[in-house]
């Protein structure tokens, strides 16, 4: 890390401002941002876009992802268009989803919701079909409810691939609120180094990269975190 | 131990899978309270389907199973089944994976056998209450399955050879073990193998299955004293009761319907 900021500095010697600023001035700008307030306000709006998007994508790949793996008829169905998903270059739909939706929360967290729908689908549906057989046996002849056999059962044998597929999608989400924020005005963290490049600011483009970087680590740790307090065996 | 009235009796079970592999050919028994019967067959006869039948997994193709008067329609809280595979929740202790049927909606109401604490020490755990399944050996995970088949006092316990996965050695102190807990409980016993010792050991009575489509065609009484001790495998009577399983088992290897009807 040291090395890389030393490098950094090194480098930015040689090249005027607006191609490489020092890291000394992407420090001072990101303080200015933070005393401003612009830093919290817009890193909170991408936040509540991603995690909003991640709520609506786990929601949506928790249902699909149940019944795929609980019906052959879902998956025959579901798991080719779910896949096919995967075809569609995200970028590309984000004006539409402007178009559709507005400039609220709505388009920003299905772009979020959208991205991370893949990988946590493809867990969930993994998760639920990694309950051995034996186990379901003995649930079943224990004449357990459904809601037994989810609660007691299937949700903690599948929570180690919710929390794998969670891990992937939680910087993902971040990767798709910012790519909305690209196409619309006025906020997050996205919008800010948009307007950064527009305005030929490289310092405030760099400032905005850094903090896109750091919520995305931040995000992934409190997964990292929750995940070891709730799997301990 | 004082035997009542017939608390199971299997009526002409038929069961085809849809591969339409015969599996089970009008198989018929009766089971008295307390009894404990083995079922012994050659591998693929169809005698664990017979269990899962039995269990309510399976709903046979023909016939009806009765349980306590009533027809076998699913699974019954009267009922507890043991796998081959231990089947712990790898998430829960041992006394947790224990106590896990006193939390289902089926067993409210239910007076456990005794407080997982003591089953604990019944199936010779003591100390290992917090350990998790990882770290126990197949032994003593099938102790664990064995405690928590029994803690919700079930009136007959279905067993899907419990100890095939085990050692001979292991396999003869649990075998021990659940004949002791047996008797304390009063439970009726059914248990599937193909160990024709622990059919003998095991047993009131065993019930030789042909090769599949099985049907139970020979059964032999086994009149030895209780509690059962493995010293006694080595005595005569013990021993002419594996002869005559084995003989059963291999007369009933030729004598398959299906080469009758080629006779």
């Amino acid at each position: 890390m040291a090395a890389f900021v030393l490098a950094w500095h090194l480098l930015s010697l040689r090249y005027p401002t607006f191609i490489l600023p020092s890291p000394q001035l992407v420090f001072e700008r990101m303080i200015t941002l933070a005393l401003d307030g612009t830093l919290a306000t817009c890193t909170l709006e991408t936040l509540r876009e991603a995690l909003a998007g991640l709520l609506l994508g786990g929601m949506v790949a928790g249902i699909f992802g149940f019944w795929i793996a609980h019906s052959r008829f879902a998956d025959r169905l579901l798991s080719p268009m779910i896949v096919a998903t995967q075809g569609i270059p995200f970028v590309a739909i984000a004006p539409l989803l402007f178009i559709w939706f507005g400039n609220g929360l709505l388009p920003r967290m299905l772009m979020a919701g959208l991205i991370v729908f893949f990988p946590l689908a493809v867990n969930v549906v993994e998760g639920f079909r990694a309950v051995p057989p034996s186990l379901r046996d003995v649930f079943r002849a224990m004449s357990v409810t459904r809601l037994e056999l989810l609660t007691k059962l299937e949700l903690p044998a599948a929570l180690p691939f919710l929390f794998a597929g969670l891990r992937v999608s939680v910087t993902l989400s971040v990767v798709g609120a910012i790519t909305a924020e690209f196409f619309s005005a006025g906020r997050g963290l996205g919008y800010l180094v948009r307007l950064g490049s527009g305005l030929y600011d490289t310092p405030l483009v760099m400032a905005g990269v850094v903090a896109i970087i750091a919520l995305a680590l931040g995000l992934y740790a409190s997964v990292r975190l929750v995940e070891r307090l709730m799997l301990i065996r | 131990m004082l035997m009542g009235e017939t608390i199971l009796s299997v009526e002409r079970v038929r069961h085809v899978y849809p591969t339409s592999l015969a599996a089970l050919h009008d198989v018929r028994f009766c089971v008295r309270r307390g009894e404990r019967v083995a079922v012994i067959g050659p591998s693929g006869c169809g005698k664990s389907t017979l269990l899962r039948i039995i269990a309510g997994l399976i709903t046979p193709t023909a016939g009806q199973v009765w349980l306590e008067g009533r027809p076998v329609a699913g699974p019954s809280s009267r009922v507890s089944l043991m796998l081959q595979d231990a089947a712990l929740l790898p998430w829960r202790s041992v006394v947790q994976n224990i106590a896990l049927p006193l939390e289902l909606r089926a067993f409210r109401g239910v007076s456990p056998l005794a407080t997982p604490q003591e089953l604990v020490e019944w199936v010779g755990l003591s100390g290992f209450e917090r350990a998790r399944p990882s770290e126990l050996s197949g032994g003593m995970a099938q102790r664990v399955a064995l405690a928590r088949a029994l803690i919700t006092r079930p009136p007959v316990l279905l067993l899907d050879e419990p100890f095939g996965a085990l050692d001979a050695l292991t396999r003869e102190a649990l075998t021990a073990l659940l004949d002791q807990l047996l008797g304390q409980v009063g439970t009726t016993l059914i248990v599937v193998t193909h160990d024709v010792n622990e059919a003998v050991f095991l047993a009131d009575r065993v019930l030789i299955c042909t090769p599949r489509p099985g049907h139970v065609g020979a059964e032999v009484r086994v009149d030895l004293p209780r509690p059962r001790r493995w010293e006694m495998a080595r005595e005569a009577d013990f021993l002419s009761y594996v002869t005559q399983v084995r003989d059963c088992l291999s007369l009933l290897a030729y004598r398959h319907p299906s080469a009758l009807a080629t006779a």
